[in-house]
């Protein structure tokens, strides 16, 4: 806290002797009714302190403007009207900018240049020079003769100020993501050096030839916005506008007219429309340059997302291919196809089979997980009655209850309606009710269903091995069947559980342990979302929205 | 007896469905990529064509393309065998060209896969 204020009486203080010291020279320079100067200095420092730090500094600014001008002698009364129409004016021009614009400080885009030139250049800046020129008036200062020169002049430096001076101190102020690489280091330095020797040839009168010159600046201050970046415009534009002031000031190039008004009135202009179309044009380049790297970013990492899922698709089919010959040849050779098999043999033959079994479930599961992990599992909800797919699954395990004289039970479920992805239920739950039996030796598996508010809950209950207290808690996490295998029982990847979880999130519901005690059983939950309940309703809409977003970034 | 036209590059897999189907009453005819697998379907009609989808010469996506093309290659059953993920475009290009199943080589056994044909040629 005591860090912030001292800090925030530091900026303010800082803020105070630029200003002060700035408006002194500027001051000093003595151009038209001994007020005026070709380019307020303070007025660009003003609005860029009030935009970066906040309205709050205003104080500085006000004491810094009421002061200098008191100093110089200005009376008390005028120097007070100048101190609060300097401040009015960065105050109402940094808030038109933060409520019209949504400013941004990098000046890479349209909007805020156009806003800077209309908002705080144009127009906040008529209040400067409306209150301090009338402040001066009323105190016999300036003459109704003079006033409406005065007027301009000090309207059209303060313009300047926050056309030339704001934008270089706003884009300096915030840290640049990356540096320039060296070859456009050399270029901005040819750029720059071209630029300072056309503007000293032409404002410093090296080459004498009149007016039409002027425009020759032009070029190089083109190839800067076309090339380089906001830094670097702002720099040019302020180092092309520093050596035509210092030429005018000695009395060199065009704008050194005898007519004092005239030439620095054309030098305002000149300057003005130099500003805006330098940072237009970068702006308009830079917005183009991200649209440009955006898109290419974007086709990057498509491309990446794309190869990588080529590479593991073709992994994994490479991988299956000997696991199918391995796990079919076997099973045929336990079905006697190719003549009968030696009792011995059958036994190590099963654990081949089992032990292929587990290698595809293991591919398929590292599959699953990298393909969730690249948002790229697809699912599509849809409404279906549960117990449909409950039963396709129990029957096709009623052989193998059988064989392992457990009963394998489904309770009625007809007409019990859930909103999910069918697929992806028949395989999770297909899962769920696998394990179940596979850890089950005597006794049941039960299958019965049940609703709560909005959600339907599929309850897997079995009297197999149970999971021990110490691994219940990791069940859900990747690579947990190893400790699971303590149980004396195969385990898969240790990832099916994991991914289930995941995916029966992305579809708005969960898989729990509901209870387990080792030796006595286990009983899961797996609970989806009601069909047409407010909470599939909402499910139903975000997921629409992720796909619409999807969609999107994939046309943009 | 009915004929099955397996049509599969990988010569384990090859030998081991033309074994499965042999043993179980089916005339076999076998091919090792979409090329030959649709020279002889054209010319066998066989009942039902296993077709593996990642094969030189041809692959099985554009052999079924090929195949339904035709007036007979229309109404084939046809029994997709694959170790490919069939998800998103491969998935919507397969269902265009109407196979009777589609399935994980990997996650069946050939008594699953002859189950399945005989469900084809019975029905």
């Amino acid at each position: 806290m005591q860090n912030t204020y001292l800090r925030s009486l530091f900026k303010a203080g800082v803020l105070f002797i630029l200003y002060f010291v700035t408006a002194r020279i500027g001051l000093s320079l003595n151009a038209v009714s001994g007020f005026a100067t070709f380019l307020s200095l303070p007025t660009g420092i003003a609005l860029a302190a009030l935009v970066l730090f906040g309205y709050r500094f205003w104080p500085a600014i006000m004491l810094a403007a009421f002061l200098v001008n008191f100093i110089t002698g200005v009376p008390l009364f005028a120097a007070l009207g100048i101190g609060i129409g300097n401040t009015l004016e960065p105050l109402v021009g940094a808030y038109l900018l933060k409520r019209f614009v949504g400013f941004q400080t990098t000046l890479n885009r349209l909007q805020d240049v156009l806003g800077l030139a209309l908002l705080a250049a144009f127009l906040s800046t008529l209040i400067g020079a409306m209150i301090g020129v009338s402040s001066l008036f009323f105190s016999g200062i300036v003459f109704s003769s003079s006033y409406p020169a005065t007027w301009l002049a000090w309207w059209m430096r303060d313009m300047l100020g926050d056309l030339i001076i704001a934008p270089f101190l706003l884009v300096w102020s915030r840290r640049q993501p990356s540096s320039l690489p060296t070859d456009k280091v050399l270029e901005i330095g040819i750029a720059m050096v071209t630029l300072i020797l056309i503007s000293l040839i032409v404002f410093g009168n090296i080459v004498s030839l009149g007016s039409p010159l002027t425009y020759l600046v032009f070029p190089p201050l083109i190839w800067i916005a076309l090339r380089f970046r906001e830094r670097e415009v702002a720099t040019a534009i302020l180092v092309v506008s520093i050596i035509v002031v210092s030429g005018t000031i000695a009395g060199l190039g065009p704008f050194a007219t005898e007519n004092l008004r005239q030439g620095l009135l054309s030098l305002q202009i000149f300057l003005a429309v130099l500003a805006i179309t330098t940072l237009i044009l970068a702006a308009i380049v830079s917005a183009e340059r991200k649209q440009i790297e955006v898109f290419r970013d974007e086709m990057y990492e498509n491309k990446l997302e794309s190869a990588k899922d080529e590479f593991i698709s073709l992994v994994s089919h490479e991988l299956r291919t000997p696991m199918t010959a391995i796990k079919g040849l076997v099973s045929m050779l336990l079905h006697g196809d190719y003549g009968p098999v030696n009792e011995s043999c059958k036994q190590p033959l099963t654990n081949v089979y089992t032990s292929a079994e587990r290698q595809i479930h293991m591919i398929n599961d590292l599959l699953n997980i990298s393909r969730l992990q690249t948002g790229r599992i697809r699912y599509t909800l849809t409404n279906f009655p549960i117990g449909q797919i409950i039963d396709e699954i129990t029957e096709s395990l009623q052989p193998l209850a059988r064989q392992k004289k457990i009963t394998l039970t489904v309770k009625n479920g007809r007409g019990m309606l859930v909103l999910a992805d069918t697929i992806w239920v028949k395989q999770i739950l297909g899962n769920l009710i696998d394990n179940a039996m596979k850890f089950t030796n005597t006794g049941s598996v039960a299958i019965s269903y049940r609703v709560q508010h909005d959600m339907v809950h599929v309850v897997i209950a079995d009297t197999g091995v149970g999971i021990n207290p110490m691994d219940q808690n990791k069940l859900f996490g990747k690579f947990q069947s190893l400790s699971l295998q303590s149980l004396g029982k195969t385990g898969g990847s240790g990832l099916c559980l994991y991914f289930s979880q995941e995916i029966t999130h992305k579809m708005g519901g969960y898989i729990s342990l509901l209870k387990s005690s080792p030796g006595k059983g286990s009983t899961f939950i797996f609970a989806l979302p009601k069909a047409d309940s407010l909470y599939a309703e909402k499910i139903k809409a975000e997921h629409e929205k992720e796909v619409a977003f999807a969609f999107k970034q994939k046309t943009a | 007896m009915k004929t099955v036209l397996i049509i599969e590059d990988d010569p384990i897999l090859l030998a081991m469905y033309r074994d499965k189907f042999v043993i179980s009453d089916f005339t076999v005819l076998i091919a090792v990529n979409g090329e030959e697998g649709l020279t002889k379907a054209f010319q066998n009609h066989p009942d039902l064509i296993l077709l593996d989808l990642a094969m030189p010469k041809l692959d099985g996506m554009t052999m079924l393309k090929k195949l339904r093309a035709d007036a007979w290659g229309q109404i084939v059953p046809v029994i997709i065998l694959t170790n490919l993920n069939l998800d998103g475009k491969i998935l919507a290009e397969i269902i265009t060209y109407k196979p009777t199943y589609s399935l994980m080589k990997a996650n069946t056994t050939p008594e699953d896969v002859l189950a399945k044909a005989r469900d084809v040629c019975a029905g």
